[in-house]
């Protein structure tokens, strides 16, 4: 068990890596110029904001379907059994929530550091006139910190990666009608949540006592979710 | 590894792939698994493999289920035709992948198989020709030492020396050790001579299970007048006839040693040949 946990290990973090390298690289790529579209180009009008979280979820919600389409079916055919499977992916994708929101946070916190400069709560770039921000979802509510916003930024990608793992494996053990029956049924009951105020409801309690909690429940339902997805998985075939 | 095939049946949607199919592989020998199209040949292999599940009966590795089962699958490596790896990752990295999944992987053996394919470690399988991207298979398919090796079409897109290369060095391999491996192709003629058991499925059929020793020995091709030809095989197993003229060829399946006996110009019927010849009869049947 312990080598074919390596094993595959192994194979999602040669598999990924491709794709994180290319997805840094744009990311800091994209932060360079618009600092170096700042420091040339002062506007007095617009304001440039960068942010680096949205980002990482979209990467983290296009991951979960490219794992259920290009690491497990490799995996099944090298002789990983489900159940190694699904603990690796589980690994892997909890490892790569935490190290994307680590790295995004970190560049913030150090540009944060290098610039000092804030005004309420949203970072500025420049001599005087505000004209780059670095943004953040969390500093909508609170005083935010290093950790606080790794961890907003691990339960929501995680969050995401669940969902979209578990939407893949349904696409993929069920095709087409059962991945859009699915996300049929899913819009029907939350167009009928939103007729009947439940969604409206729920976001006014919500933000009414908005709280750094409601980030480790979604965090668990990531995992409930995540959980629910080796029904899908225990006997998948290629 | 002794394999036992109880009963399977495949059904896709209203089409049967594999149907009531019931055999055994007892010992570790180069198994030819031959048929046409669609005769459900990479079914039954993926089902082996633990890929895929039975409708019903079921596929036993020393009497245990290969699908999700690491003791089983450890032993098995199937390669096909395509699609064996992820198009994004490097060479070195699925080698190292490999080495780590598969208990008896020889890696001087994967080195060595590199070298001679000329394949570029640092490559990524996108970038391959379809024939590098075959020796990749081939590679892990040997360097991998697996009880049971299946080689479904591995060799789409390599050249003819490339391939002599793999059956020298695949016969190297198994005089140094026996496994099972179990060969689909349709290249029969060029692999023929490599095959000690010969599986022909038609149609998700099993037609036909017989060592190619015995193929050899009862399967024949008689030639002579009409009239002669018709006698001599009178109630015996006819797979094709031919004419030309007054000049009649039968294809038999029966005792070749009688049919020497006999005035007709005697032959042995190639393996490809016969594949050909029992799957029209089954067709026609």
């Amino acid at each position: 068990m312990q080598r074919e946990l390596k094993g595959s290990l192994y194979y999602l973090q040669a598999n990924l890596r491709y794709s994180f390298i290319i997805f840094w690289s744009i990311m800091i790529g994209t932060l360079a110029l618009t600092i170096l579209a700042d420091l040339l180009i002062k506007s007095e009008e617009g304001i440039i904001a960068f942010n680096f979280s949205i980002p990482i979820y979209i990467f983290g919600a296009i991951f979960g379907f490219h794992i259920v389409k290009n690491v497990i079916p490799f995996l099944i055919k090298m002789g990983v059994t489900r159940k190694s499977l699904f603990i690796s992916t589980g690994i892997l994708l909890c490892g790569i929530s935490l190290i994307n929101s680590v790295i995004a946070n970190t560049i913030h916190s150090s540009l944060e550091r290098v610039y000092g400069d804030t005004m309420g709560g949203f970072i500025s770039y420049s001599d005087g006139n505000i004209t780059l921000t670095i943004t953040h979802f969390a500093d909508l509510f609170m005083d935010s910190t290093w950790i606080s916003r790794v961890f907003i930024d691990m339960s929501l990608t995680f969050f995401f990666i669940s969902l979209t793992l578990i939407l893949g494996l349904i696409f993929y053990r069920y095709g087409l009608i059962g991945g859009f029956g699915t996300l049929g049924v899913v819009m029907l009951m939350f167009i009928l949540a939103i007729s009947r105020g439940w969604v409206t409801s729920f976001f006014v309690k919500l933000f009414e006592n908005f709280h750094f909690t409601f980030f480790y429940q979604l965090f668990a339902v990531g995992i409930i979710i995540y959980l629910l997805s080796f029904i899908l998985m225990r006997r998948i075939t290629i | 590894m002794q394999i036992e095939v109880k009963n399977v049946t495949k059904k896709y949607q209203t089409k049967y792939a594999l149907e009531n199919v019931s055999f055994s592989l007892h010992e570790p020998k180069i198994y030819g698994l031959l048929g046409r199209n669609g005769a459900g040949k990479t079914t039954f292999m993926e089902i082996l493999a633990g890929h895929q599940l039975a409708t019903d009966g079921e596929v036993l590795v020393n009497g245990k289920s290969p699908f999700d089962n690491r003791e089983v699958v450890k032993e098995i490596c199937l390669i096909k035709e395509a699609d064996n790896f992820n198009k994004d990752m490097r060479i070195h990295q699925i080698i190292k992948a490999c080495s780590l999944l598969y208990p008896k992987w020889d890696q001087q053996l994967a080195d060595e198989l590199l070298k001679e394919y000329k394949l570029n470690g640092k490559a990524r399988v996108k970038t391959l020709s379809k024939g590098m991207s075959s020796a990749l298979g081939v590679i892990v398919g040997l360097a991998s030492k697996a009880a049971i090796t299946i080689f479904d079409e591995p060799y789409i897109g390599m050249d003819a020396a490339a391939r002599r290369k793999f059956y020298d060095i695949l016969l190297e391999e198994y005089e140094e050790e026996k496994r099972t491996i179990i060969f689909s192709t349709h290249l029969i003629d060029e692999v023929s001579l490599l095959f000690e058991e010969v599986l022909i499925l038609q149609e998700g059929k099993l037609i036909l299970q017989e060592t190619a020793d015995t193929l050899r020995d009862k399967t024949c091709a008689v030639t002579g007048e009409i009239e002669e030809v018709k006698k001599f095989i009178c109630n015996k197993k006819v797979m094709k006839t031919k004419q030309l003229a007054n000049v009649m060829t039968a294809y038999i399946y029966g005792d070749r040693e009688e049919a020497n006996q006999s005035n007709l110009q005697v032959e042995g019927i190639p393996i490809q040949d016969l594949m050909i010849y029992l799957t029209e009869t089954e067709r026609g049947a």
